[in-house]
Protein backbone atom coordinates (compact mmCIF):
# COMPACT_ATOMS: atom_id res chain seq x y z
CA UNK A 1 0.00 0.00 0.00
CA UNK A 2 1.23 3.46 -0.85
CA UNK A 3 0.32 4.89 2.55
CA UNK A 4 -1.18 3.67 5.85
CA UNK A 5 -4.92 3.00 5.89
CA UNK A 6 -7.17 2.28 8.85
CA UNK A 7 -10.73 1.42 9.80
CA UNK A 8 -12.11 4.22 11.95
CA UNK A 9 -15.77 3.23 12.17
CA UNK A 10 -17.85 0.06 11.99
CA UNK A 11 -21.64 -0.13 12.15
CA UNK A 12 -23.93 -3.07 11.58
CA UNK A 13 -27.62 -3.81 11.93
CA UNK A 14 -28.91 -6.78 13.84
CA UNK A 15 -29.32 -9.64 11.41
CA UNK A 16 -32.59 -11.49 11.25
CA UNK A 17 -34.97 -13.41 8.99
CA UNK A 18 -37.02 -10.44 7.86
CA UNK A 19 -36.64 -6.75 8.54
CA UNK A 20 -40.18 -5.88 7.51
CA UNK A 21 -39.92 -2.64 9.51
CA UNK A 22 -37.55 -1.01 7.02
CA UNK A 23 -37.01 -0.90 3.29
CA UNK A 24 -33.59 -1.40 1.69
CA UNK A 25 -32.68 2.28 2.02
CA UNK A 26 -33.71 2.23 5.68
CA UNK A 27 -31.63 -0.89 6.32
CA UNK A 28 -28.42 0.52 4.81
CA UNK A 29 -28.95 3.89 6.47
CA UNK A 30 -29.12 2.16 9.84
CA UNK A 31 -25.66 0.67 9.30
CA UNK A 32 -24.25 3.88 7.80
CA UNK A 33 -25.52 6.02 10.70
CA UNK A 34 -23.96 3.61 13.20
CA UNK A 35 -20.62 3.58 11.36
CA UNK A 36 -20.48 7.38 11.12
CA UNK A 37 -21.38 7.74 14.80
CA UNK A 38 -18.77 5.11 15.68
CA UNK A 39 -16.14 7.17 13.86
CA UNK A 40 -17.39 10.50 15.21
CA UNK A 41 -17.91 11.68 11.63
CA UNK A 42 -20.69 13.04 9.42
CA UNK A 43 -21.56 12.57 5.76
CA UNK A 44 -19.75 15.80 4.89
CA UNK A 45 -16.48 14.20 6.09
CA UNK A 46 -16.77 11.41 3.51
CA UNK A 47 -15.08 11.75 0.09
CA UNK A 48 -16.53 8.74 -1.71
CA UNK A 49 -18.98 5.88 -1.25
CA UNK A 50 -18.45 2.26 -2.32
CA UNK A 51 -21.35 -0.15 -2.08
CA UNK A 52 -21.61 -3.89 -2.62
CA UNK A 53 -24.27 -6.55 -2.58
CA UNK A 54 -24.85 -9.97 -4.11
CA UNK A 55 -26.74 -10.34 -7.44
CA UNK A 56 -29.54 -7.82 -8.02
CA UNK A 57 -31.87 -10.75 -8.69
CA UNK A 58 -31.92 -11.53 -4.96
CA UNK A 59 -34.17 -8.56 -4.20
CA UNK A 60 -35.25 -7.89 -7.76
CA UNK A 61 -34.39 -4.21 -7.28
CA UNK A 62 -31.71 -3.45 -9.79
CA UNK A 63 -28.81 -1.04 -9.54
CA UNK A 64 -28.64 -0.32 -5.81
CA UNK A 65 -25.81 2.11 -6.56
CA UNK A 66 -28.41 4.18 -8.40
CA UNK A 67 -31.46 4.13 -6.17
CA UNK A 68 -29.49 4.28 -2.92
CA UNK A 69 -27.23 7.21 -3.88
CA UNK A 70 -29.29 9.71 -1.90
CA UNK A 71 -29.77 7.40 1.07
CA UNK A 72 -26.00 6.90 1.31
CA UNK A 73 -25.09 10.57 1.16
CA UNK A 74 -23.39 10.05 -2.20
CA UNK A 75 -24.93 13.12 -3.90
CA UNK A 76 -22.08 14.91 -5.70
CA UNK A 77 -19.52 12.33 -4.59
CA UNK A 78 -17.88 9.41 -6.42
CA UNK A 79 -20.09 6.31 -6.01
CA UNK A 80 -19.01 2.83 -7.06
CA UNK A 81 -20.71 -0.53 -6.87
CA UNK A 82 -18.70 -3.74 -6.51
CA UNK A 83 -19.84 -7.26 -7.21
CA UNK A 84 -18.02 -10.55 -6.63
CA UNK A 85 -20.82 -12.91 -5.52
CA UNK A 86 -20.62 -14.05 -1.88
CA UNK A 87 -17.24 -12.43 -1.32
CA UNK A 88 -18.62 -9.05 -2.41
CA UNK A 89 -18.72 -7.52 1.07
CA UNK A 90 -15.01 -8.14 1.49
CA UNK A 91 -14.00 -7.01 -1.99
CA UNK A 92 -16.15 -3.89 -1.56
CA UNK A 93 -14.23 -2.95 1.58
CA UNK A 94 -10.93 -3.72 -0.17
CA UNK A 95 -11.95 -1.41 -3.02
CA UNK A 96 -12.41 1.33 -0.43
CA UNK A 97 -8.97 0.53 1.01
CA UNK A 98 -7.39 0.79 -2.45
CA UNK A 99 -8.99 4.17 -3.06
CA UNK A 100 -7.62 5.54 0.21
CA UNK A 101 -4.22 3.83 -0.02
CA UNK A 102 -3.74 5.34 -3.48
CA UNK A 103 -4.04 8.81 -2.01
CA UNK A 104 -7.12 9.57 -4.08
CA UNK A 105 -9.48 9.97 -1.10
CA UNK A 106 -9.02 10.60 2.62
CA UNK A 107 -12.14 8.86 3.89
CA UNK A 108 -14.37 6.39 2.08
CA UNK A 109 -17.71 5.08 3.32
CA UNK A 110 -18.12 1.45 2.35
CA UNK A 111 -21.44 -0.34 2.69
CA UNK A 112 -22.77 -3.83 2.02
CA UNK A 113 -26.22 -5.28 2.52
CA UNK A 114 -28.67 -7.98 1.66
CA UNK A 115 -32.39 -8.12 2.29
CA UNK A 116 -32.87 -11.75 1.41
CA UNK A 117 -36.42 -11.88 2.74
CA UNK A 118 -37.62 -9.78 -0.22
CA UNK A 119 -36.94 -12.42 -2.83
CA UNK A 120 -35.77 -15.97 -3.33
CA UNK A 121 -32.07 -15.96 -2.54
CA UNK A 122 -31.75 -19.72 -2.76
CA UNK A 123 -32.60 -19.94 -6.44
CA UNK A 124 -31.85 -16.41 -7.58
CA UNK A 125 -28.25 -17.08 -6.52
CA UNK A 126 -28.05 -20.14 -8.70
CA UNK A 127 -29.92 -19.54 -11.95
CA UNK A 128 -29.35 -21.48 -15.12
CA UNK A 129 -26.50 -19.88 -17.04
CA UNK A 130 -26.49 -19.93 -20.84
CA UNK A 131 -24.08 -22.21 -22.71
CA UNK A 132 -22.91 -24.25 -19.70
CA UNK A 133 -24.16 -27.41 -18.05
CA UNK A 134 -27.26 -26.72 -15.93
CA UNK A 135 -26.27 -26.43 -12.27
CA UNK A 136 -29.44 -25.21 -10.63
CA UNK A 137 -28.36 -26.77 -7.36
CA UNK A 138 -28.62 -23.95 -4.86
CA UNK A 139 -25.54 -23.14 -2.80
CA UNK A 140 -25.91 -26.16 -0.50
CA UNK A 141 -26.29 -28.62 -3.35
CA UNK A 142 -23.32 -27.04 -5.08
CA UNK A 143 -20.93 -27.07 -2.11
CA UNK A 144 -21.89 -30.36 -0.42
CA UNK A 145 -19.84 -32.47 -2.89
CA UNK A 146 -16.75 -30.39 -2.04
CA UNK A 147 -17.31 -31.20 1.63
CA UNK A 148 -17.67 -34.88 0.76
CA UNK A 149 -14.46 -34.72 -1.23
CA UNK A 150 -12.71 -33.14 1.77
CA UNK A 151 -13.94 -35.92 4.04
CA UNK A 152 -12.86 -38.56 1.54
CA UNK A 153 -9.37 -37.05 1.25
CA UNK A 154 -8.72 -36.52 4.92
CA UNK A 155 -10.70 -39.29 6.58
CA UNK A 156 -12.25 -36.68 8.88
CA UNK A 157 -14.85 -38.18 11.23
CA UNK A 158 -18.52 -37.33 10.67
CA UNK A 159 -18.96 -35.20 13.80
CA UNK A 160 -16.56 -32.42 12.68
CA UNK A 161 -19.22 -30.56 10.68
CA UNK A 162 -21.76 -30.61 13.54
CA UNK A 163 -19.03 -29.72 16.08
CA UNK A 164 -18.18 -26.65 14.00
CA UNK A 165 -21.82 -25.57 14.33
CA UNK A 166 -21.80 -26.13 18.10
CA UNK A 167 -18.82 -23.74 18.38
CA UNK A 168 -20.37 -21.17 16.03
CA UNK A 169 -23.69 -21.19 17.89
CA UNK A 170 -21.90 -20.86 21.23
CA UNK A 171 -20.03 -17.85 19.85
CA UNK A 172 -23.22 -16.25 18.54
CA UNK A 173 -24.74 -16.27 22.04
CA UNK A 174 -22.22 -13.50 22.82
CA UNK A 175 -22.95 -11.43 19.67
CA UNK A 176 -25.97 -9.14 19.93
CA UNK A 177 -26.06 -8.68 16.13
CA UNK A 178 -26.22 -12.40 15.30
CA UNK A 179 -29.30 -13.91 13.67
CA UNK A 180 -29.20 -17.41 15.26
CA UNK A 181 -28.29 -17.00 18.93
CA UNK A 182 -29.68 -20.20 20.42
CA UNK A 183 -26.95 -22.68 21.39
CA UNK A 184 -27.06 -26.16 19.86
CA UNK A 185 -25.55 -29.37 21.21
CA UNK A 186 -23.83 -31.89 18.98
CA UNK A 187 -26.92 -34.07 19.28
CA UNK A 188 -29.20 -31.13 18.36
CA UNK A 189 -27.25 -30.56 15.15
CA UNK A 190 -27.07 -34.26 14.32
CA UNK A 191 -30.85 -34.53 14.72
CA UNK A 192 -31.64 -31.85 12.12
CA UNK A 193 -32.70 -33.17 8.71
CA UNK A 194 -30.02 -34.09 6.19
CA UNK A 195 -30.34 -31.65 3.28
CA UNK A 196 -27.35 -32.30 1.08
CA UNK A 197 -25.17 -35.14 2.37
CA UNK A 198 -23.07 -34.45 4.48
CA UNK A 199 -24.75 -31.11 5.24
CA UNK A 200 -27.72 -31.12 7.59
CA UNK A 201 -30.20 -28.28 8.01
CA UNK A 202 -28.36 -27.29 11.20
CA UNK A 203 -25.06 -27.12 9.32
CA UNK A 204 -26.35 -24.53 6.87
CA UNK A 205 -26.26 -20.74 7.13
CA UNK A 206 -29.55 -18.92 7.68
CA UNK A 207 -31.07 -16.50 5.17
CA UNK A 208 -30.80 -13.05 6.74
CA UNK A 209 -31.61 -9.39 6.27
CA UNK A 210 -28.78 -7.16 7.39
CA UNK A 211 -26.26 -4.46 6.52
CA UNK A 212 -22.82 -3.27 7.58
CA UNK A 213 -20.89 -0.08 6.90
CA UNK A 214 -17.31 0.94 7.60
CA UNK A 215 -15.35 4.16 7.34
CA UNK A 216 -11.95 3.58 5.75
CA UNK A 217 -9.55 6.43 6.46
CA UNK A 218 -6.06 7.57 5.66
CA UNK A 219 -3.65 6.85 8.50
CA UNK A 220 -3.05 10.56 9.09
CA UNK A 221 -6.72 11.30 9.72
CA UNK A 222 -7.24 8.02 11.60
CA UNK A 223 -4.73 9.18 14.23
CA UNK A 224 -6.81 12.31 14.81
CA UNK A 225 -10.00 10.32 15.45
CA UNK A 226 -11.59 9.83 18.86
CA UNK A 227 -10.95 6.09 18.97
CA UNK A 228 -8.14 3.63 18.35
CA UNK A 229 -8.40 2.53 14.71
CA UNK A 230 -7.80 -0.90 13.17
CA UNK A 231 -4.78 -0.65 10.86
CA UNK A 232 -5.12 -2.43 7.53
CA UNK A 233 -1.81 -4.22 7.11
CA UNK A 234 -2.72 -5.90 3.83
CA UNK A 235 -5.68 -6.66 1.61
CA UNK A 236 -5.95 -8.70 -1.56
CA UNK A 237 -8.60 -10.35 -3.67
CA UNK A 238 -8.15 -13.11 -6.24
CA UNK A 239 -10.46 -14.88 -8.65
CA UNK A 240 -10.11 -18.16 -10.46
CA UNK A 241 -12.03 -19.46 -13.43
CA UNK A 242 -14.81 -21.91 -12.68
CA UNK A 243 -14.00 -24.69 -15.10
CA UNK A 244 -10.22 -24.66 -15.41
CA UNK A 245 -9.04 -28.27 -15.83
CA UNK A 246 -7.43 -29.55 -12.67
CA UNK A 247 -9.02 -26.89 -10.48
CA UNK A 248 -9.16 -28.02 -6.86
CA UNK A 249 -12.49 -26.91 -5.46
CA UNK A 250 -11.69 -28.32 -2.01
CA UNK A 251 -8.66 -26.06 -1.61
CA UNK A 252 -8.80 -23.52 -4.44
CA UNK A 253 -5.48 -22.12 -5.58
CA UNK A 254 -6.85 -18.54 -5.62
CA UNK A 255 -7.54 -18.86 -1.90
CA UNK A 256 -4.03 -20.09 -1.18
CA UNK A 257 -2.43 -17.36 -3.29
CA UNK A 258 -4.59 -14.65 -1.74
CA UNK A 259 -3.73 -15.84 1.78
CA UNK A 260 -0.01 -15.95 0.97
CA UNK A 261 -0.12 -12.39 -0.32
CA UNK A 262 -1.94 -10.97 2.69
CA UNK A 263 0.42 -12.80 5.07
CA UNK A 264 3.59 -11.78 3.19
CA UNK A 265 2.54 -8.15 3.01
CA UNK A 266 1.64 -8.11 6.71
CA UNK A 267 4.89 -9.85 7.67
CA UNK A 268 3.17 -13.01 8.85
CA UNK A 269 5.23 -16.17 8.43
CA UNK A 270 3.34 -18.43 10.86
CA UNK A 271 -0.38 -17.63 10.67
CA UNK A 272 -1.39 -20.26 13.24
CA UNK A 273 0.75 -18.57 15.90
CA UNK A 274 0.90 -14.96 14.73
CA UNK A 275 -2.81 -14.36 14.11
CA UNK A 276 -4.94 -13.97 17.24
CA UNK A 277 -8.37 -14.54 15.72
CA UNK A 278 -9.92 -14.99 12.29
CA UNK A 279 -13.35 -14.28 10.84
CA UNK A 280 -13.61 -16.64 7.89
CA UNK A 281 -16.50 -17.29 5.51
CA UNK A 282 -18.11 -20.56 6.58
CA UNK A 283 -21.63 -20.82 5.14
CA UNK A 284 -21.67 -24.61 5.54
CA UNK A 285 -20.11 -26.39 8.52
CA UNK A 286 -17.31 -28.31 6.80
CA UNK A 287 -15.85 -25.21 5.20
CA UNK A 288 -14.21 -24.23 8.48
CA UNK A 289 -11.98 -27.31 8.38
CA UNK A 290 -11.39 -26.79 4.65
CA UNK A 291 -10.43 -23.12 5.00
CA UNK A 292 -8.15 -23.79 7.98
CA UNK A 293 -6.04 -25.72 5.47
CA UNK A 294 -6.60 -23.48 2.46
CA UNK A 295 -5.55 -20.44 4.52
CA UNK A 296 -2.41 -22.18 5.74
CA UNK A 297 -3.41 -22.26 9.40
CA UNK A 298 -3.05 -26.04 9.39
CA UNK A 299 -1.39 -28.49 7.01
CA UNK A 300 -3.26 -30.57 4.45
CA UNK A 301 -5.52 -33.06 6.25
CA UNK A 302 -4.95 -31.34 9.60
CA UNK A 303 -7.74 -28.71 9.59
CA UNK A 304 -10.43 -30.95 11.07
CA UNK A 305 -8.08 -32.05 13.86
CA UNK A 306 -7.76 -28.47 15.15
CA UNK A 307 -11.55 -28.29 15.40
CA UNK A 308 -11.71 -31.72 17.05
CA UNK A 309 -9.13 -30.65 19.66
CA UNK A 310 -11.12 -27.49 20.41
CA UNK A 311 -8.29 -25.19 19.24
CA UNK A 312 -10.68 -22.92 17.32
CA UNK A 313 -13.21 -22.37 20.12
CA UNK A 314 -13.69 -19.06 21.89
CA UNK A 315 -10.88 -18.65 24.41
CA UNK A 316 -8.72 -21.36 22.77
CA UNK A 317 -5.55 -21.04 20.66
CA UNK A 318 -7.11 -19.50 17.52
CA UNK A 319 -10.75 -18.48 17.98
CA UNK A 320 -12.46 -18.79 14.61
CA UNK A 321 -15.53 -16.63 13.98
CA UNK A 322 -16.01 -15.32 17.52
CA UNK A 323 -19.06 -13.47 16.11
CA UNK A 324 -20.71 -16.78 15.24
CA UNK A 325 -19.86 -16.18 11.59
CA UNK A 326 -21.89 -16.90 8.49
CA UNK A 327 -23.36 -20.06 10.06
CA UNK A 328 -25.27 -17.77 12.44
CA UNK A 329 -25.96 -14.70 10.22
CA UNK A 330 -25.94 -14.55 6.43
CA UNK A 331 -27.15 -11.41 4.71
CA UNK A 332 -25.10 -12.63 1.72
CA UNK A 333 -23.85 -9.37 0.23
CA UNK A 334 -22.97 -8.05 3.69
CA UNK A 335 -21.46 -11.28 5.06
CA UNK A 336 -17.98 -10.73 3.63
CA UNK A 337 -17.79 -7.19 4.98
CA UNK A 338 -19.05 -8.41 8.36
CA UNK A 339 -16.06 -10.79 8.46
CA UNK A 340 -13.68 -7.88 7.78
CA UNK A 341 -15.53 -5.55 10.13
CA UNK A 342 -15.58 -8.10 12.96
CA UNK A 343 -11.83 -8.65 12.49
CA UNK A 344 -11.36 -4.87 12.76
CA UNK A 345 -13.50 -4.66 15.92
CA UNK A 346 -11.40 -7.41 17.49
CA UNK A 347 -8.10 -5.55 17.05
CA UNK A 348 -9.74 -2.29 18.14
CA UNK A 349 -10.71 -4.15 21.32
CA UNK A 350 -14.36 -3.22 20.76
CA UNK A 351 -16.01 -6.55 19.93
CA UNK A 352 -18.05 -6.47 23.14
CA UNK A 353 -18.98 -9.79 24.74
CA UNK A 354 -17.29 -11.75 21.95
CA UNK A 355 -13.99 -9.88 22.25
CA UNK A 356 -11.00 -12.21 21.97
CA UNK A 357 -8.78 -11.20 24.85
CA UNK A 358 -5.69 -9.33 23.75
CA UNK A 359 -6.39 -9.68 20.00
CA UNK A 360 -3.77 -7.64 18.13
CA UNK A 361 -3.74 -9.24 14.69
CA UNK A 362 -6.81 -10.61 12.90
CA UNK A 363 -7.70 -12.08 9.53
CA UNK A 364 -10.96 -11.23 7.77
CA UNK A 365 -11.81 -13.57 4.87
CA UNK A 366 -14.59 -14.14 2.38
CA UNK A 367 -15.19 -16.36 -0.63
CA UNK A 368 -17.82 -16.37 -3.31
CA UNK A 369 -19.11 -17.84 -6.55
CA UNK A 370 -18.21 -21.50 -7.02
CA UNK A 371 -15.41 -21.00 -4.44
CA UNK A 372 -13.81 -18.79 -7.10
CA UNK A 373 -13.54 -15.37 -5.51
CA UNK A 374 -11.41 -14.71 -2.47
CA UNK A 375 -10.94 -11.45 -0.59
CA UNK A 376 -9.04 -11.04 2.67
CA UNK A 377 -7.39 -8.53 4.90
CA UNK A 378 -5.09 -8.53 7.88
CA UNK A 379 -5.87 -5.86 10.45
CA UNK A 380 -3.75 -4.93 13.43
CA UNK A 381 -3.94 -2.82 16.57
CA UNK A 382 -0.48 -1.47 15.61
CA UNK A 383 0.27 0.87 12.72
CA UNK B 1 -8.11 -35.45 -34.78
CA UNK B 2 -11.80 -35.01 -35.58
CA UNK B 3 -13.20 -31.60 -36.26
CA UNK B 4 -15.84 -29.89 -34.14
CA UNK B 5 -19.32 -30.12 -35.66
CA UNK B 6 -19.74 -27.43 -38.31
CA UNK B 7 -22.67 -25.03 -38.19
CA UNK B 8 -23.98 -22.69 -40.84
CA UNK B 9 -24.27 -19.84 -38.33
CA UNK B 10 -23.71 -19.32 -34.61
CA UNK B 11 -26.61 -20.73 -32.58
CA UNK B 12 -28.57 -18.94 -29.92
CA UNK B 13 -30.43 -20.03 -26.79
CA UNK B 14 -33.55 -18.58 -25.26
CA UNK B 15 -33.82 -18.06 -21.52
CA UNK B 16 -36.55 -16.78 -19.23
CA UNK B 17 -36.10 -16.25 -15.50
CA UNK B 18 -38.84 -15.34 -13.06
CA UNK B 19 -38.72 -14.88 -9.29
CA UNK B 20 -41.43 -13.62 -6.92
CA UNK B 21 -40.57 -10.63 -4.70
CA UNK B 22 -42.13 -8.97 -1.67
CA UNK B 23 -40.72 -5.57 -0.74
CA UNK B 24 -40.99 -3.87 2.62
CA UNK B 25 -41.93 -0.22 2.25
CA UNK B 26 -40.40 1.00 5.50
CA UNK B 27 -42.16 3.55 7.71
CA UNK B 28 -41.95 6.58 5.38
CA UNK B 29 -43.06 5.20 2.03
CA UNK B 30 -45.45 2.95 3.94
CA UNK B 31 -47.19 5.97 5.45
CA UNK B 32 -47.36 7.66 2.03
CA UNK B 33 -49.05 4.60 0.50
CA UNK B 34 -51.35 4.22 3.52
CA UNK B 35 -52.46 7.81 2.90
CA UNK B 36 -53.37 6.97 -0.69
CA UNK B 37 -55.19 3.79 0.25
CA UNK B 38 -57.01 4.78 3.40
CA UNK B 39 -57.41 8.56 3.14
CA UNK B 40 -57.24 9.41 -0.58
CA UNK B 41 -54.66 11.93 0.56
CA UNK B 42 -51.18 12.66 -0.76
CA UNK B 43 -48.53 13.25 1.86
CA UNK B 44 -45.05 14.65 1.47
CA UNK B 45 -42.23 15.55 3.80
CA UNK B 46 -40.48 18.84 4.30
CA UNK B 47 -36.76 18.42 3.59
CA UNK B 48 -34.17 21.05 4.47
CA UNK B 49 -33.23 23.02 1.35
CA UNK B 50 -35.66 21.15 -0.90
CA UNK B 51 -39.13 22.18 0.27
CA UNK B 52 -41.87 19.55 0.24
CA UNK B 53 -40.80 16.26 -1.36
CA UNK B 54 -43.46 13.90 -2.83
CA UNK B 55 -43.30 10.93 -2.60
CA UNK B 56 -41.35 11.26 0.65
CA UNK B 57 -38.22 9.16 1.28
CA UNK B 58 -37.53 9.89 4.93
CA UNK B 59 -34.20 11.54 4.16
CA UNK B 60 -32.65 14.28 2.07
CA UNK B 61 -31.20 13.02 -1.20
CA UNK B 62 -28.81 15.98 -1.11
CA UNK B 63 -27.05 15.41 2.20
CA UNK B 64 -28.65 12.20 3.58
CA UNK B 65 -30.02 14.06 6.63
CA UNK B 66 -33.34 13.02 8.16
CA UNK B 67 -36.47 14.50 6.58
CA UNK B 68 -38.69 16.87 8.56
CA UNK B 69 -42.43 17.17 9.16
CA UNK B 70 -45.19 15.54 7.14
CA UNK B 71 -47.20 17.87 4.88
CA UNK B 72 -50.41 17.08 3.03
CA UNK B 73 -50.35 18.30 -0.57
CA UNK B 74 -53.21 18.74 -3.05
CA UNK B 75 -54.36 16.07 -5.49
CA UNK B 76 -54.34 18.82 -8.13
CA UNK B 77 -51.25 20.07 -9.85
CA UNK B 78 -49.49 21.24 -13.01
CA UNK B 79 -47.78 19.12 -15.67
CA UNK B 80 -44.05 19.84 -15.93
CA UNK B 81 -43.23 17.17 -18.52
CA UNK B 82 -45.17 15.00 -20.98
CA UNK B 83 -44.17 11.98 -23.10
CA UNK B 84 -46.86 10.40 -25.28
CA UNK B 85 -46.90 6.63 -25.72
CA UNK B 86 -48.90 5.88 -28.85
CA UNK B 87 -48.34 2.12 -28.91
CA UNK B 88 -48.25 0.71 -25.37
CA UNK B 89 -46.68 -2.69 -24.81
CA UNK B 90 -49.07 -5.13 -23.14
CA UNK B 91 -48.27 -6.04 -19.49
CA UNK B 92 -45.30 -3.70 -19.46
CA UNK B 93 -46.68 -0.20 -19.78
CA UNK B 94 -49.13 1.15 -17.16
CA UNK B 95 -52.01 1.45 -19.64
CA UNK B 96 -53.32 -0.77 -22.41
CA UNK B 97 -54.53 2.19 -24.49
CA UNK B 98 -52.42 5.17 -25.60
CA UNK B 99 -51.37 7.31 -22.62
CA UNK B 100 -48.86 9.96 -21.59
CA UNK B 101 -46.10 9.62 -19.04
CA UNK B 102 -46.18 12.89 -17.10
CA UNK B 103 -44.51 14.69 -14.26
CA UNK B 104 -47.04 16.44 -12.02
CA UNK B 105 -46.04 19.20 -9.64
CA UNK B 106 -48.81 18.90 -7.08
CA UNK B 107 -50.02 22.11 -5.43
CA UNK B 108 -48.08 22.42 -2.20
CA UNK B 109 -45.21 20.17 -3.38
CA UNK B 110 -41.77 21.27 -4.57
CA UNK B 111 -41.00 18.11 -6.52
CA UNK B 112 -42.79 16.53 -9.46
CA UNK B 113 -44.48 13.14 -9.22
CA UNK B 114 -44.17 10.69 -12.14
CA UNK B 115 -47.58 9.39 -13.23
CA UNK B 116 -49.80 9.04 -16.30
CA UNK B 117 -52.57 10.89 -18.14
CA UNK B 118 -54.85 8.44 -19.95
CA UNK B 119 -57.60 10.57 -21.52
CA UNK B 120 -57.75 13.61 -23.80
CA UNK B 121 -54.08 13.23 -24.59
CA UNK B 122 -54.14 16.20 -26.99
CA UNK B 123 -54.65 18.45 -23.95
CA UNK B 124 -51.76 16.93 -21.97
CA UNK B 125 -49.24 19.73 -22.39
CA UNK B 126 -46.62 21.20 -20.11
CA UNK B 127 -48.38 23.77 -17.95
CA UNK B 128 -51.80 22.05 -18.09
CA UNK B 129 -53.69 21.74 -14.82
CA UNK B 130 -54.51 18.16 -13.78
CA UNK B 131 -56.59 16.40 -11.14
CA UNK B 132 -55.95 12.94 -9.64
CA UNK B 133 -58.44 10.24 -10.64
CA UNK B 134 -58.73 8.01 -7.59
CA UNK B 135 -59.37 4.28 -7.75
CA UNK B 136 -62.58 3.06 -6.09
CA UNK B 137 -62.45 2.35 -2.36
CA UNK B 138 -62.38 -1.42 -2.85
CA UNK B 139 -59.66 -1.17 -5.52
CA UNK B 140 -57.06 0.84 -3.61
CA UNK B 141 -54.29 -1.42 -2.31
CA UNK B 142 -51.50 0.90 -1.21
CA UNK B 143 -49.67 1.54 -4.48
CA UNK B 144 -49.08 4.61 -6.62
CA UNK B 145 -51.86 3.33 -8.89
CA UNK B 146 -54.36 4.01 -6.12
CA UNK B 147 -54.33 7.16 -8.20
CA UNK B 148 -55.43 5.55 -11.47
CA UNK B 149 -54.25 8.48 -13.55
CA UNK B 150 -54.43 12.26 -13.78
CA UNK B 151 -56.99 14.03 -15.97
CA UNK B 152 -56.55 17.45 -17.53
CA UNK B 153 -58.89 20.02 -15.99
CA UNK B 154 -57.71 23.16 -17.75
Amino acid sequence: MKRPVAVVGVGQTHHTTRRSDVNIAGLVREAVDLALRDAGLEHKDIDAVIIGKAPDMLEGVCQPEQFLAGALGAHMKPLLRVHTAGSVGASTALTAVTHVASGLYERVLTVAFEKQSEGNAMWALSPNMPFVAPLVAGAGGFFAPYCRAYIARTGAPAHIGPLTVVNARDNATRNEHAHLREPMSLEDVMNTPMLWEPLRFGETCPSSDGAIAMIISSGDLAKKGPRKPAWVKSGYSYAEAMWVPGRDQVSPKAGQVCAKHVYDKAGITDPWNQIDTAEIYVPFSWFEAMWLENLGFRGVGEGWKAIDRGDTKFGAHLPINPSGGVLCSNPIGASGMIRLGEAALQVMGRAGAHQVEGAKTALGHAYGGGAQYFAMWIVSSQE
Amino acid sequence: MTQAAPTAAPLSQRQKMEFPYKHSTGPTIGRFYAGLKEQKKIWGQRVAGQGVVVPPLGYSEIDASEAGEWVEVSDRGTLTAVALVHHPIADLHPSAKPFAFVLVKLDGADTALAHIVSDNLDTAKVGARVQAVWAADDKRSGTLRDIESFRVVG
